[in-house]
């Protein structure tokens, strides 16, 4: 082959290797290194609050784990786990598994009796209609985690360190072991093992029952064993630790027996530390009003002090117990979230807007009356009245407390959880449900790990959840997302930049992976663009062909629009873009929401307080099937372009099977109307299928419990941050 | 070397690479060479802008004064970069763009043509889609015209 170099494409030549050598050695770190020094990662599904008899639930550890964590039939196959029972104590060891003889998944109707009542009540019961036990265990106390301790310790009583209480839970009486000694001695070691025989993370935190508040999911990572690691056997002291020092309910002073625990905080006065037990042995009340909150707040900086990325602090269900009231042990409000963003934003960084008990009677147990009747001493009115579309209102509310606390360019997360306790009146190996779902059976959150090349671990699942980059589904209304905001290169035709980066997101979400291209940015993270640039909006999701539903009978909610839609295949009908504007610095600490202003359906608390709304925030665009793109594999892409404008910002999504103005379900702009099943029966299940424990009223079948939320699916994107050079700094992803 | 960087280097290396092939009879003729010659330099001018904003002379250089795409004419486009030199950051740079396997066609009464090229994004993930980008045949060479959309 003869090849002739002219002397000018040559030199052409020559200077373009010359000169792309010298941009190569002169691009910049930042820009360069950005996209480069992400670890590949993934999208890895899991959850991080569900019970065992060890407090207030239904199964042994091993099975929950099970349920939670395997992929053989009636299990739901999660890449992670945290098990996290109450603070406080139990009689009971979730410790020893299920009978062998436990049934396996039965089919559906094995409820032969129809409901008579507005409520599946007892009349449903074990021996008539649910042949498996209540609360799915052995119904004696011979047999399985309904077991007590003090029977089943080798030493009995004398194996129960800490001061001597006697209780019952779950219908079980007897000594108490205090939750720090069950999970430092105890459930710790079980985890470890599974962890090791399932290859999967799994581990142990704690639902503290907050002082002053309600719940918070904590965990502790250090001295827990780092999976896949064999060779050293690790511990949950610290966790323990923390639970023994701040659990409302942990009443015991042994200051953890042999342990001789101080819970005394580097940064607090202490003031309120008991001199025997070392730690503020009281919460709020008449005598002792905000010493509990006093005691959180400890809680916090205690972690930051001694697990500051190796922990989190994830307040749960946060409205069901109402607004915040210093004597009394309520709800989280705004400035709490404030406050404990302030003290530790690498732990307090976001909270359950999704609770758990979705197919609760109440849906996530959220009710004008959660507690007690009104106006009885422990009776409290959920903020907000109920959840909305199975989330409660300070994020279902568009322009409410979470997009407050993003308007002031907070980390601050979108998280949801199982909350397992129990089937209600079915057992845990039964499909239908009128309490609980188990993890992974409807809600999903799906976090980013990058891990690269290293297996998964705890610290990646810890690390991508303080990252932000997390969304939520329930019912499998998705499970892949891919979203970014771009700066469009002007130098290149918008429809080929929206081809690119599209692209980009079709692969990335149909392997599960995240976009990494300079210039973009995805959940959690912040682009930084110039005021006025363009910028491109794109996500990219999978609306799988079915989901775990039990029921294969039309969507009782869309029937009431004439659309037929199995339960178990539900499709996405739309999704919105949620804009908003972060407009001022984060408020002081302990900026106080006040007053409370009633109305119709928010009984007090944070959502009428101008200071707990971002009142820039809009939906900013809607995609349906006419304007997406549907490449026929459930894979749906949309784009828009938006200008940035003057000012900082972000975006956030949610999606759901509703069309607008579904009858007790959406209104005319799209959203969540008030998750009411209890007063008016409004919803009829008229097929033939519809089952026996449905709310009945005159004959007639209402969509409630499972059936109703598996109607009403909803998922929701934490959101992407753009900070305007000049304009109000965005915190950004750590 | 990080992954990015490699990328890079080997998307500099394959544009001048593409300029040797071109030299060395890759395409058609003169016609051709000319093209990849301004498509080599085009994406050098892009990957020089995403990289040091300041750098937007050779890019601006490519523009024919007539240029307008998506409602962006060439005084636009140069307000645009200028501001971009003067205010942005390192780490606030748009996603690379660069373009490879230019094949001309379409050249109207006017010497405006259709430029078909790979168009590739050369960050950690590698992207490609086929545009077709508008030229003028200057006589001299090509500079980009944009599709004259509006917006």
């Amino acid at each position: 082959m003869t090849c002739s170099f002219p002397m000018r494409q040559t030199v052409i030549s020559a200077l373009t290797l010359i000169s792309a050598t010298s941009m190569l050695l002169s691009v910049p770190t930042q820009a360069a290194e950005k996209a480069a020094t992400k670890k590949t990662g993934t999208y890895v599904s899991g959850d991080f609050h569900n019970h065992t008899t060890c407090s207030d639930g239904s199964l042994s550890i091993q099975k929950l784990v099970d349920k939670a964590t395997s992929n053989k039939t009636g299990a739901f196959n999660l890449d992670w786990f945290v098990q996290t029972d109450h603070g406080g104590n139990s009689p009971r060891n979730c410790t020893i598994s299920e009978d062998p003889f436990e049934p396996n998944t039965p089919a559906l109707g094995l409820s032969t009796t129809s409901n008579s009542g507005t409520s599946p009540a007892t009349t449903l019961s074990a021996t008539s209609v649910n042949p498996y036990p209540v609360g799915g265990q052995s119904g004696t106390l011979a047999k399985g985690p309904n077991q007590l301790w003090s029977a089943t310790l080798a030493g009995g009583v004398n194996d129960i360190k800490g001061d001597v209480l006697t209780a019952s839970q779950g219908g079980y009486s007897g000594r108490t072991m205090y939750r720090w000694q069950e999970i430092k001695e105890y459930q710790y070691k079980v985890l470890e093992t599974e962890s090791r025989n399932r290859k999967k993370p799994i581990w142990i935190g704690n639902e503290l029952n907050a002082p002053g508040h309600e719940h918070v999911q904590t965990t502790i990572l250090d001295g827990q064993a780092t999976w896949p690691s064999t060779a050293t056997t690790g511990n949950a002291t610290l966790m323990a630790q923390h639970e023994y020092c701040f659990d409302r309910n942990d009443a015991d002073t042994s200051r953890g027996a042999e342990n001789q625990w101080d819970c005394s905080v580097k940064d607090s006065t202490n003031e309120y530390l008991d001199a025997t037990a070392k730690k503020i042995k009281f919460s709020n009340s008449a005598a002792t009003p905000n010493v509990g909150h006093y005691k959180s707040v400890d809680a916090v900086k205690w972690l930051k002090e001694k697990a500051l990325n190796t922990s989190f602090y994830i307040p749960a269900h946060i409205e069901r117990a109402g607004f915040y009231q210093d004597t009394f042990n309520r709800g989280t409000d705004i400035e709490h979230f404030r406050e404990y963003n302030n003290i530790a934003p690498t732990i307090a960084y976001g909270v359950e807007f999704m609770p758990g008990h979705q197919p609760s009677g109440n849906r996530g147990e959220f009710s004008p009356t959660w507690n007690g009747a009104a106006g009885t001493l422990n009776a409290a009115a959920a903020s907000g009245g109920r959840t909305y579309g199975g989330t409660g209102g300070y994020a279902a509310s568009i322009g409410g407390v979470w997009d407050a606390l993003l308007g002031e360019g907070r980390n601050f997360w979108f998280f949801a959880s199982s909350d397992y306790h129990n089937r209600g009146i079915f057992g845990p190996d039964q499909r239908e449900s009128t309490q609980d779902f188990l993890p992974g059976e409807y809600t999903k959150m799906y976090v980013m790990a990058r891990n690269g090349a290293d297996s998964l671990s705890p610290q990646t699942i810890m690390d991508g959840l303080r990252s932000g980059n997390v969304f939520v589904a329930n019912g499998s209304l998705i499970d892949q997302l891919s979203f970014v905001v771009c700066r469009y290169n002007p130098t290149v035709p918008r429809a080929a930049f929206q081809a690119l980066i599209e692209k980009a997101a079709l692969t990335a979400a149909s392997a599960g992976k995240e976009v990494r291209i300079n210039g973009c940015a995805t959940m959690g993270e912040k682009l930084v663009a110039r005021a006025d640039t363009d910028l491109l909006v794109t996500a990219v999701m999978r609306n799988p062909k079915a989901n775990n539903s039990p029921y294969t009978f039309p969507n009782p909610s869309l029937a009431q629009i004439n659309v037929t839609q199995p339960l178990n295949a539900p499709v996405l009908d739309h999704v919105d873009v949620i804009w908003g504007q972060v407009t001022s610095k984060p408020l002081a600490t302990n900026a106080v929401v006040s007053p409370c202003v009633k109305s119709a359906y928010f009984s007090c608390g944070d959502l009428e307080s101008a200071a707990a709304k971002n009142a820039s925030t809009i939906m900013a665009k809607r995609f349906n099937s006419t304007n997406w793109k549907d490449s026929g594999n459930g894979f749906l892409t949309m784009s828009y372009k938006v200008t940035a404008g003057k000012n900082s910002q972000y975006f956030r999504l949610r999606g759901t099977n509703l069309p607008v103005s579904t009858p007790n379900e959406t209104d005319a702009n799209g959203n969540p109307l008030a998750d009411d099943t209890s007063n008016a029966n409004k919803i009829p299940c008229t097929h033939a299928s519809c089952p026996a424990h449905l709310n009945n009223a005159g004959g007639v079948k209402y969509s409630s419990y499972d059936v109703a939320a598996w109607s009403d699916l909803w998922f929701y994107s934490n959101p992407v941050f753009v900070e305007v050079i000049g304009n109000v700094t965005v915190a950004g992803a750590k | 070397m990080n992954n990015n960087l490699a990328k890079r280097f080997k998307l500099y290396f394959s544009i001048g690479f593409l300029s040797i092939v071109a030299a060395c009879g890759g395409g058609s003729g003169n016609a051709i060479s000319a093209i990849e010659i301004f498509t080599t330099n085009l994406s050098s001018a892009m990957a020089s802008l995403a990289s040091t904003p300041s750098g937007f002379a050779g890019f601006t250089n490519l523009l024919d004064s007539t240029y307008k795409q998506d409602g962006i004419t060439n005084a636009n486009l140069v307000a645009i970069l200028t501001a971009d030199a003067a205010a942005i950051p390192a780490d606030a740079s748009f996603p690379v763009v660069s373009y490879s396997s230019p094949v001309i066609s379409n050249c109207n009464a006017a010497n405006i043509c259709d430029l078909n090229v790979i168009a590739f994004n050369a960050d950690v993930d590698y992207i490609a889609t086929n545009i077709t980008l508008k030229v003028l045949n200057t006589g001299s060479g090509y500079k980009l015209v944009g599709d004259q959309s509006a917006s």
